[in-house]
């Protein structure tokens, strides 16, 4: 069974990749605004 | 195709039967023949999803699809790393603490018997014929490009898989699909470099990326809320969302590749590496549509791509004529795309959009020829774009890394499906439902059985797939049907402790014909289905369950 520590630590990566997603997201929107 | 081309697939083809066929040692029994003993890596899970995912339509049908029609098509995976998140919270540790060799089974342990037979065999039905599809679509264009035999082709791509499939089990699946994507990134970078090195020296990369963004080709967000639109933010975010739920949460195909990893948390490893990867990597596959989008206005390109209908009406008067356009309204882009990558002012930016709407204007006219006068109705060459590019115009020996690289990506694909099928029919129905004693041998045989009988389906359903056409729809189109209700199941069985079997079951049978009536009544984008049927399974099956109340035990209990 998973302890608290790494729930947290999940936790953490999971924000992670959804800030990274966003921010992704808000790169390929900048990049269409570059070169449109 | 040079001797070196060949070379170099039939090197591709016999290395993987080799590794596939050299995993067939560890997997002397049911547990490493479907689960591999549950003891694979993250990374080579991962990639096993992302090979399973990427089939060879992908490849060729997204690179034309970008040529085309530009970027947008890359908002259908951006609710992908979400619901990756999602189904790391959900239904992962699930599955594994479950321990069970399906989807379908852990619905039995939630439910009932009847709930995973239904699903099961919807299951084996859809995938059964769609994975003829998935080999049957780059068959079908790589005969028509290559003039290659297309039975012959079918086989080319179908027996190897087969053969390692059927030996391997789940452990030569994972191992060949990590070579395989490895080849298919290293054939993809290599498209991309040998595509820059022959544009103009004046116009490069960054020239190249002007002219796209002048002809709107490097749009890749758009706004808009409609409903009927499959390539916006909000379909491909919302809509996205479920679709890879669905997919990634309940085709066995995907839930096999993270049923094998070590544990949960390298289940759940394995998944983040999607979500991390994906979308990078389908923005260079629609990168490369777009730089041959570009390659064309410096290399001459045909007026029509499919080399079967050139071929029929290259005699036409009219044909002619509006080749001698396309050629000269061509002449006329490449000066303007060579103006506007020397000096971006907005007189240059005009100069070749007006090129270039005169130009597609003519390929417009041949369109309207084909599908009116030519007896070519709903004419289509998207998917002959990046094939033919490869054949005609990519030098000697990178043409065989990229038919090899078609070839792994539908083998990568047909053989996880085949395996999942396999899975699907032993353990959720031969050894629940006809066998339920017998040895360890005696399934692993059936096992192997299951998977060539489903081979022998997979490769006569893409042999005829061209005369199946109105079938192959109808396929399609029920695995859309079931896709979003099978994962209104899962919520029910995951998510409301009170749910019941009953619910469940109509649930899912309410879910589908609420997404059928949806598909005849309206003419919302196929991304929005899968809402629908979560929605209905949801509130059908928990009004049901609220009814019947009858004592189906929590996951927990």
């Amino acid at each position: 069974m998973s302890t608290e520590r790494d729930q947290k630590n999940w936790k953490r990566i999971y924000l992670a990749v959804a800030v990274y997603a966003v921010l992704l997201i808000t790169l390929l929107g900048i990049f269409s605004l570059v070169f449109d | 195709m040079q001797a070196l081309d060949w070379i170099i697939v039939v090197v591709y083809l016999a290395y993987v039967v080799y590794d596939g066929v050299r995993r067939s040692r560890d997997t002397n029994a049911v547990r490493g023949y479907f689960l591999a003993n549950r003891s694979l890596p993250w990374w080579a899970v991962g990639l096993s999803i992302m090979a399973t995912q990427m089939s060879a339509i992908t490849l060729v049908g997204t690179t034309g699809q970008a040529y085309a029609d530009g970027m947008r098509f890359i908002q259908f995976y951006f609710g992908l790393p979400f619901a990756m998140i999602i189904l790391c919270i959900t239904v992962v540790p699930f599955f594994h603490r479950a321990d069970v060799y399906t989807a379908y089974e852990f619905l039995e342990k939630r439910f009932d018997a009847k709930t995973r037979a239904l699903t099961g065999f919807l299951f084996l039905l859809s995938r059964g014929l769609s994975c003829g599809v998935i080999i049957s679509a780059p068959a079908v264009i790589l005969s028509i490009v290559l003039g290659w035999n297309l039975p012959l082709t079918v086989l080319a791509i179908g027996l190897p898989t087969v053969f390692y499939t059927m030996l391997g089990g789940v452990q030569a699946v994972t191992w060949t699909d990590v070579k395989q994507m490895v080849l298919i990134f290293v054939g993809m970078t290599v498209v991309v470099v040998v595509i820059v090195s022959q544009l103009p020296a004046e116009v490069g990369f960054s020239g190249a990326l002007r002219i796209a963004g002048a002809a709107r080709q490097l749009r890749t967000i758009d706004f808009s809320f409609d409903l009927n639109e499959t390539y916006t933010f909000w379909s491909g975010l919302v809509g996205g969302l479920f679709l890879m739920l669905s997919y990634f949460g309940c085709d066995q195909s995907q839930v096999q590749r993270y049923l094998t990893a070590k544990s949960i948390d390298q289940g759940r490893t394995s998944l983040l590496m999607s979500a991390v990867l994906k979308i990078p990597v389908q923005f260079v596959i629609l990168l490369i549509g777009v730089l041959v989008f570009v390659f064309f206005h410096f290399n001459s390109s045909p007026l029509i791509f499919d080399p079967v209908v050139e071929q029929q009406v290259r005699a036409n008067p009219e044909f002619h004529q509006l080749e001698q356009e396309y050629t000269l309204t061509s002449g006329k882009l490449e000066q303007a795309s060579l103006m506007l990558a020397r000096e971006d002012s907005s007189a240059t930016r005009n100069a070749y959009r007006l090129a270039l709407e005169e130009n597609r204007q003519v390929r417009r006219r041949t369109v309207d020829y084909l599908e009116t006068g030519a007896g070519q109705a709903g004419f289509n060459d998207v998917n002959y774009v990046f094939p033919t590019f490869v054949v005609r115009y990519l030098p000697t020996g990178i043409i065989g890394l990229m038919i090899a690289a078609i070839f792994a990506a539908a083998m990568s694909s047909v053989s996880s499906e085949l395996n999942a099928l396999a899975t699907t029919s032993v353990m959720d129905f031969y050894r629940r439902h006809f066998r339920k004693e017998a040895s360890d041998r005696h399934y692993l045989s059936v096992a192997r059985a299951a998977t060539a009988f489903w081979g022998v389906i997979a490769c006569g359903v893409a042999i005829y797939a061209t005369q199946l056409g109105s079938l192959i729809e109808v396929v399609n189109k029920f695995g859309s049907f079931f896709y979003g209700s099978l994962l209104g199941v899962f919520v029910l069985a995951i998510g409301i402790r009170k749910a019941t079997a009953a619910g469940a079951f109509f649930g899912l049978l309410a879910g589908m014909a609420a997404v059928a009536v949806a598909s005849v009544t309206t003419s919302i984008s196929f991304l929005w289905y899968n809402l629908v049927g979560v929605a209905t399974v949801v509130a059908v099956g928990w009004s049901i369950s609220s009814i019947s109340r009858s004592s189906a035990p929590s996951p927990e209990e």
